[in-house]
């Protein structure tokens, strides 16, 4: 029993870590799991509040008001909610985990500043001699495990909408064409979410 | 006394740097602006890119962390490498400043603030963010914002006046550089560099969904917060963002995607 109690108590700030506060931003399926194909739970009508917990690719897991899952988008994050590490934030009024020991009494950058700045050639040249080549930054990539992909640069969903509207057809990605619409008319098709 | 004397000598002699490497910056960035007078040239844009580079950085220096700014340059290169612009010399740092912002300027250059640093949570983040900034010098944003103002043009007009002065081609130049980081981009090009760092940071082999955990932090600070002002005041809202990007991910690109608790830890900040 002491043991559980005990486990119980160090999970409790991993479950705190990662709570989260977040409005509803527009109507959104709960699911049951990071699937479009997975059960709807209930759906998220638009100012209901909900606590968030990971976030997986472009899902995030909801707690409360019930567990599932929603895509990110559908939710805006509440100023001030819990997030990462926001707890050691609180107490060192820094936030994220880069923050171990940081430089203190540093003005923020704003436009009047920059506008104000004179160039400091001096600096540029201490910071080109960063520069690293491409062969320190593959033995980074391979020290870390990283592993390529060959991925193909996005097109804009815009002029991809524009261009299925010439075509006569609304495509929503390459693999997909959902729906046909009268050219004539030109008229836009709002695009339903199904990733 | 003689602290005092040496601390002089060294200021002025530092001072005496700065206007030598002004000198010889006005005069090759005069006659670059005459010597290509059809087409803007690869020594052209880095050239204003280290130009607005000083500009950054004579308003904030970098973090006195050496380490961080070495981590951040592999990660960066092996970024940049994953695009179309590899032979650019990319160069990365991180600004010492509490405001969350990144810049990227011509030919290169790319600051992330310790404000936005210390908001992220993992390395996919901060690849994600470098990404979205090299996405902008890969596609020129930046640089073609400047060609459209036909500032060389402007420049050449007013040098053929007062051609002695080279210092003065130079502050104009600094004008219309500063105009552009304080005003930002079209909304599109943010969109665009947004897209392209998704795929970049994925090709890397890094979280192709990290950028949503980066704008949903953002999304978290106020509109009117100071530390976010310039950052608001250059890009669309993070909601949007997230928007945009949600409709055009791909399905490769979402199998690219990583669940957040699997991001590899970020290095701290260990500047005194």
């Amino acid at each position: 029993m002491i043991k559980l109690v005990f486990a119980v108590s160090l999970m409790l700030p991993l479950c705190l870590v990662h709570a989260g506060e977040s409005l509803v931003r527009s109507q959104a399926d709960l699911l049951s799991a990071p699937k479009i194909s997975s059960a709807k739970i209930l759906i998220l009508e638009v100012g209901v509040p909900v606590t968030t917990g990971l976030r997986r690719g472009l899902w995030i897991e909801v707690l409360e008001p019930l567990p599932g899952w929603v895509k990110l988008r559908h939710l805006r994050r509440i100023s001030g909610s819990k997030t990462s590490s926001s707890l050691n934030a609180l107490q060192s009024g820094r936030r994220g985990v880069g923050n171990a020991v940081s430089a203190s009494g540093v003005r923020g950058l704003d436009s009047e500043m920059i506008r104000l700045s004179a160039p400091d050639y001096g600096a540029v040249e201490d910071f080109k001699a960063f520069l690293v080549a491409s062969l320190d930054g593959q033995k980074f990539a391979s020290d870390r495990r990283l592993l390529g992909r060959e991925l193909a640069y996005l097109s804009d969903p815009q002029s991809r909408e524009r261009s299925a509207i010439r075509n006569g057809t609304e495509e929503l990605g390459s693999d997909r064409v959902v729906k046909k619409i009268k050219p004539s008319r030109k008229k836009k098709v709002v695009a339903d979410d199904d990733w | 006394m003689i602290g005092r004397k040496n601390l002089l000598v060294s200021k002025s002699r530092s001072v005496l740097v700065n206007l030598k490497l002004k000198s010889i910056f006005s005069c090759l960035f005069a006659f670059l602006v005459f010597s290509a007078p059809v087409k803007s040239s690869l020594e052209e844009e880095i050239l204003a890119g280290e130009q607005i580079a000083a500009l950054y950085l004579g308003s904030v220096s970098l973090v006195a962390d050496k380490e961080l700014n070495e981590f951040v340059n592999l990660l960066g290169r092996h970024l940049a490498d994953q695009t179309e612009r590899r032979e650019l010399p990319w160069v990365f740092g991180v600004l010492d400043t509490d405001s969350v912002n990144a810049f990227c300027t011509p030919g290169g250059n790319v600051f992330v603030t310790r404000g936005l640093y210390q908001l992220l949570e993992s390395e996919d983040e901060l690849a994600a963010v470098i990404a979205h900034e090299i996405a902008h010098g890969v596609r020129q944003h930046h640089w073609k914002v400047v060609q459209k103002q036909k500032a060389a043009a402007q420049i050449i007009a007013k040098m053929q006046s007062n051609m002695s002065n080279a210092n003065q081609l130079f502050d104009q130049m600094n004008d219309i550089f500063t105009d552009l980081m304080t005003k930002g981009l079209d909304k599109g090009a943010e969109f665009e560099a947004d897209r392209d760092g998704a795929v970049i940071a994925a090709r890397a082999g890094y979280d192709s969904s990290a950028l949503f955990g980066v704008l949903a932090k953002l999304e978290e600070l106020k509109n009117d917060e100071k530390s976010a002002e310039l950052l608001f005041q250059t890009h669309p809202s993070p909601g949007e963002r997230i928007d945009r990007l949600s409709i055009a991910f791909s399905n490769e690109l979402e199998a690219a995607a990583l669940p957040a608790s699997l991001g590899t830890p970020l290095m701290n900040i260990t500047a005194p």
